[in-house]
């Protein structure tokens, strides 16, 4: 199958970014020119070639042309003294356990409704969309949602028809067939304010507004812009009166992964049936693998640095050391507004870390760093998602470590087979807030629960109102949590927290320059030590 | 003049294309304080001449004490993320009707109209191309990473 030179391209960019590796111009050029000599066999040979560059000792994360040369000219000779017999390799056999996907980089797809199935949008996204863009948001998340439950039984259509004449089914009824309606109904629709302190619910089909104010709702964080299901009667005044009300159900991740074969959803690409067998086994004997995770690393603050110097000395002395140290913002105590100044500082702020992580030989060596932005860093945008820490930031830390690596936030990382998110947003405090209906304390009064609830039911990380946290119309699917994934990580400023939901490892490191907690997360067995100095 | 000058290109004189458009290349920075003599202004980033080059000074003729490009860079930097956060938030309107849309999954605005954007991305851009301009001129690195992403022009290959 011919692949476009756009879309080659794009999936190079994507290959190298996955493993922490930035492309520069020319590096690219000398990539595509290789990946030209096998037309056809372009993924392969992409393959290839980034396993072989993985085995380089590279001096940067920013990859020159030099370096890719080196390995393309050597990969060439074998190619052209290769034995009749055996051929080149295929898909190398050394895959990388760690792969970081950045969120500009997740492929986007759409849901078809009439032949009910997802495909690829692989036009360029503008990150200042058009009008449509807005609308698409919107559409996309419900129809998503809506894909979802029609494979629910207890929301589809009945087989047979029970005789029964009212309706006792909870079949989801569109919102403009309730016009006339008798009886109770369930509708489906995203919780909207379209005028001023009167909710309505929409769907693709028409608005309804509604009565709450009686409702029984399941545990959650009922906020205007999340996508309820709901079960009540149209009263004569046109309002529908909720009785009950709920997020739709949670869809399990083997159930969707088996409806979209083939789609690389999660962005980390898609293996063949035997090398995710051999990737499990190897995840399966990764006991000794562990992650450290901290939120809230102010550089600029004296406590935090002697506290971050003691955490990674402690670690360096150890006989194992973490395989992944993940700094999530905010890195500066003061956010980034108008009386605050000193890039250079915090610049030079990064630098101390970088000489810090140095000193510690073996993690220098042997672990990896990643960094995610917090909302209030520097950068262009309050926007989600947010695009990696600005160059000129990163500037000094880059020369001491130079495979650290910059992603955006939310940020995914795939361990083996294991996929994990991470988010780094204050979203508990503005959930609460957000509220129309205080949570239902009938299952739990742990906040965290109601939030882990909300967003694994809503399929998406932050199904806030667009004025409380402005999104990039496109992008909308990189917030999304569909199939549903093994980890989520959520930095927020609220104390430390675990909570495993339905298989799902979630977890709040907490803050680390306010109250020293952070988490030491061991994926092999999905264990979240919550830890603190 | 307008007339035939438009004839020779075969332009339509009432057409869009034949209408003027401020190409906006101007930016003016509000109430510039120098530290040293007090002086408050406004200045022209691009149209001013004395801003010219790298050395921005105070413009009162006795004082000439440099601004605090730390201070500059930042408030430019505040204005790129405040306009960036607007576009993000702003209201779609009807083209027919002209009403704000409301509603957030309706593709078409009740009258039947389709919906554009309050600011289109082209203004908006053109917009953040004159920072780039500045940020570049002036050498604000921090302030040139931020509009460099912002307008899609990134010096590695992303």
């Amino acid at each position: 199958m011919a692949i476009s030179a756009a879309a080659i391209r794009r999936k190079v960019q994507k290959k190298f970014k996955m493993r922490g590796l930035t492309l520069r111009v020319d590096s690219l050029d000398e990539i595509l020119s290789f990946l030209s000599h096998f037309a056809d066999a372009e993924e392969e040979a992409l393959d290839l070639l980034a396993d072989e560059i993985d085995n380089e000792s590279l001096k940067s994360s920013i990859l020159d042309k030099d370096s890719v040369h080196k390995v393309v000219s050597r990969l060439i000779e074998s190619d052209q003294a290769v034995d009749p017999d055996c051929g080149i390799a295929g898909p190398s056999a050394k895959t990388s356990a760690l792969r970081i996907i950045d969120a500009f980089l997740v492929p986007k797809f759409r849901h078809d409704p009439i032949r009910k199935k997802f495909y690829e949008h692989t036009e360029k996204l503008e990150i200042y969309g058009d009008a449509s863009a807005k609308v698409n948001l919107y559409r996309d998340r419900f129809q998503l949602l809506l894909q979802s439950i029609s494979r629910d039984k207890n929301f589809s259509k009945p087989t047979f028809d029970t005789g029964s004449t009212d309706g006792e089914s909870s079949e989801i009824t569109p919102i403009q067939s309730l016009v006339g309606c008798v009886g109770k109904k369930w509708i489906m629709g995203v919780i909207s304010q379209l005028e001023d302190d009167h909710f309505f619910l929409e769907d693709l089909t028409a608005a309804v507004p509604i009565d709450i104010s009686n409702a029984k709702i399941t545990t959650g964080f009922f906020v205007e812009n999340t996508i309820i299901v709901a079960e009540g009667e149209m009263l004569i005044n046109g309002t529908f009166q909720v009785d009950t009300c709920g997020f739709p159900p949670l869809e399990e991740k083997e159930t969707s992964l088996s409806l979209l074969m083939g789609l690389d959803f999660f962005g980390s690409g898609i293996y063949s049936a035997e090398e995710t067998n051999r990737l499990s086994e190897l995840e399966k004997n990764a006991v000794n693998d562990m992650f450290v995770v901290l939120s809230d690393v102010w550089l600029d603050d004296a406590k935090t640095m002697e506290k971050l110097a003691v955490v990674l000395n402690g670690f360096n002395n150890e006989d194992t050391v973490p395989s992944l140290f993940v700094f999530m913002g905010n890195f500066c105590s003061h956010p980034c507004n108008l009386s605050y100044k000193s890039y250079s500082d915090l610049r030079s702020c990064f630098g101390k870390l970088g000489e810090t992580i140095n000193s510690c030989e073996k993690l220098k060596e042997q672990s990896r760093f990643l960094f995610i932005p917090g909302p209030d860093d520097a950068g262009p945008s309050s926007a989600l998602p947010k695009c990696a820490l600005p160059e000129y930031l990163t500037e000094e830390i880059r020369k001491h470590v130079p495979l650290a690596v910059f992603s955006s936030n939310p940020c995914r990382v795939k361990f083996y087979t294991q996929e994990i998110v991470f988010l780094r947003q204050d979203l508990l405090y503005k959930m609460q807030r957000s509220c129309l209906i205080p949570p239902s304390s009938a299952e739990t009064m742990d906040s965290f629960e109601h939030l882990v609830a909300t967003i694994t039911h809503q399929s998406h990380l932050c199904p806030l109102p667009l004025t409380v946290q402005p999104i990039v119309w496109n992008y909308d699917h990189c917030l999304r949590l569909y199939p549903t994934p093994d980890t989520i990580v959520l930095g927020d400023r609220s104390e430390q927290k675990a909570f495993n939901y339905t298989g799902i490892s979630c977890f709040n490191p907490g803050s680390f320059s306010n109250d020293s907690s952070f988490v030491v997360y061991r994926p092999c067995s999905q264990v979240v030590e919550l830890s603190s100095l | 003049m307008r007339k035939n000058l438009l004839k020779l290109v075969r332009v339509k004189e009432f057409s869009p294309e034949a209408q003027f458009q401020d190409p906006f290349s101007s930016f003016i920075l509000p109430n510039v304080i120098c530290s040293y003599c007090n002086d408050c202004r406004d200045l022209d980033l691009c149209r001013d001449s004395s801003l010219l080059d790298q050395n921005w000074r105070c413009g009162v003729s006795h004082c000439g004490q440099p601004y605090d490009r730390e201070h500059m860079e930042n408030a430019l930097l505040q204005i790129v993320r405040q306009r960036e956060r607007l576009y993000h938030l702003q209201d779609l309107v009807c083209l027919r009707c002209k009403q704000m849309k409301a509603a957030h999954l309706a593709e078409q605005c009740g009258c039947g109209g389709s919906f554009r954007c309050t600011e289109n991305q082209f203004d908006f851009l053109a917009k953040m191309q004159v920072f780039l301009n500045v940020a570049k001129s002036q050498k604000f690195r921090l302030l040139e990473d931020c509009t460099s992403w912002i307008l899609g022009v990134t010096k590695l290959s992303q």
